[in-house]
């Protein structure tokens, strides 16, 4: 019975413990799905892209070699991929602090806070 | 060799990790106290003095251990993979320690230890994209994308990235340990689950979690060691190896969330890189009662730990607590993200 009891508090704790961070948890979730979503987004829309036949014919007009259009085509799409990356972290980012100053203000007393919190 | 051989090696080298940290590391935490390797453990009000250090048992075991798959595997790419992650180690490991002895400035560590996963780049163009493959498959889609070129520049990031990451968790008793276990536990079943199984991802994986249980019982509350420099930026280089060369570089990153959160948060509040100790405003205050709450100073940087005690002070076990709650909800979307990159595919 004790080895069962001990099994019951630490499930408990547990629970406890997920309700006390359940907004984190929220923002962890909302943060794995969007990362799904920009991947499936690349592949939809970014993975198949290339350059406009016209402007193709133009830069090749110029001079510039198969290879060369083919990499800057990859360069755009690493580009784009890259800027959806710092969009996902700084979204993470602006999320998290609005938790903690809101957090924060709602548990601190005003007296406490004043000048300090954003 | 075939897969079924791989579990017996995974019982082996679990084993053989927690009874190699069981004999070195309470022999370690003896020594580094007689030469007076001791920090002082300030989240608590008697500031006790802990020996210091204690990662240096990590990285020789991690070391040690991993020469077991190099004797007995016949597969030479799995060997070559066991002799890069010796080589990165140590050299993330010695990097570590220099920076526990003397203290490295904030640009030339992250420097330093980009230049220590270069074994990993070079084995992988002698051996011809087998060490790691730079073309990784993700959730739904598999194989969708080619960054061939870009992945060799991902490696040496990647690595110097999780180092730090784990350094920077390490803030109170238990609270990069306990996380730990359960990552590199995920990463262990993951590597299992993946299709086909990575076993160096398994195996590696192995090591790393016998040697985190032994080391989270000597580091959880109250500490009787803190791993140091040498410790944490071993365990992070270790995670990113693990990553690269088991082919689970999203599912790291997942599992790693909480890693990901505090490190990025900070370095944004702190605007840049810049050394803890160097930092005039600290992010939690030590109250009478032994609790510990979150400061409300703008300037302080925003850690994941002063998140966790946002609502409320916390004491130090309790944070710990929340840390390895928040790990273990993101080791069940490291499953769930490997189950939809390995199981399901939607055709687009």
């Amino acid at each position: 019975m004790g080895i069962i009891d001990d099994i019951i508090n630490k499930i408990k704790v547990l629970v406890s413990d997920l309700k006390k961070n359940f907004e984190l948890l929220v923002i962890i979730s909302v943060m794995w799905l969007l990362a799904l979503i920009g991947i499936l987004f690349l592949k939809v829309y970014v993975g198949p892209l290339k350059p406009l036949p016209s402007f193709e014919a133009f830069l090749i007009s110029l001079g510039f070699s198969q290879t060369f259009v083919d990499l800057l085509n990859g360069m755009v799409q690493v580009f784009i991929a890259a800027i959806y990356g710092l969009l996902w972290l700084y979204l993470g980012h602006r999320i998290v602090r609005l938790y903690f100053w809101r957090t924060i203000k709602k548990n601190t007393p005003p007296a406490e806070n004043k000048n300090k919190t954003e | 060799m075939d897969d079924i051989w791989v579990y017996p090696f995974i019982i082996i080298l679990l084993t053989f990790s927690i009874l190699a940290m069981r004999i070195i590391l309470p022999r370690l935490i003896k020594k580094l106290k007689e030469r007076g390797k001791i920090g002082v453990d300030v989240h608590k009000l008697d500031k006790p003095e802990v020996a210091e250090m204690g990662g240096i048992s990590v990285l020789i075991v991690a070391c040690l251990a991993a020469i077991i798959p190099l004797i007995f595997f016949d597969d030479l790419i799995i060997r070559v993979q066991m002799v890069v992650f010796i080589s990165v180690l140590a050299l993330v490991g010695l990097i570590g320690l220099i920076d526990d002895l003397y203290r490295l400035g904030s640009i030339t560590k992250p420097l330093l230890i980009a230049g220590a996963s270069f074994p990993l780049l070079i084995a992988n163009f002698i051996y011809l994209n087998q060490v790691f493959y730079p073309d990784p498959i993700f959730p739904l889609i598999g194989s969708g994308f080619r960054i061939t070129v870009i992945y060799w520049l991902i490696v040496p990031i990647g690595v110097t990235v999780a180092a730090n990451a784990v350094n920077m968790m390490d803030v109170v008793n238990g609270s990069m340990s306990g996380p730990c276990i359960i990552i590199f536990g995920t990463l262990l079943f993951c590597s299992l689950i993946k299709q086909p199984m990575s076993v160096i991802g398994a195996l590696l994986s192995a090591i790393m979690l016998g040697i985190m249980i032994i080391f989270y019982k000597y580091n959880r509350f109250p500490a009787k060691v803190f791993a140091g420099d040498t410790g944490t930026l071993t365990i992070g280089a270790a995670l990113a190896l693990i990553g690269f060369m088991g082919g689970l570089e999203l599912i790291t990153v997942v599992v790693a969330f909480p890693l990901v959160i505090n490190a990025f948060q900070i370095l944004t509040s702190v605007r840049g890189l810049v050394e803890g100790r160097k930092l005039q405003e600290r992010p939690s205050i030590v109250k009478s009662d032994g609790t510990i709450t979150a400061s409300t100073d703008i300037k302080a940087p925003l850690t994941l730990m002063r998140i966790v005690m946002a609502k409320s002070p916390l004491k130090e076990p309790e944070i710990t607590r929340h840390f390895i709650v928040l790990t273990l909800y993101c080791a069940i979307l490291a499953i769930i993200t490997t189950i939809l990159t390995y199981y399901i595919y939607i055709p687009l």
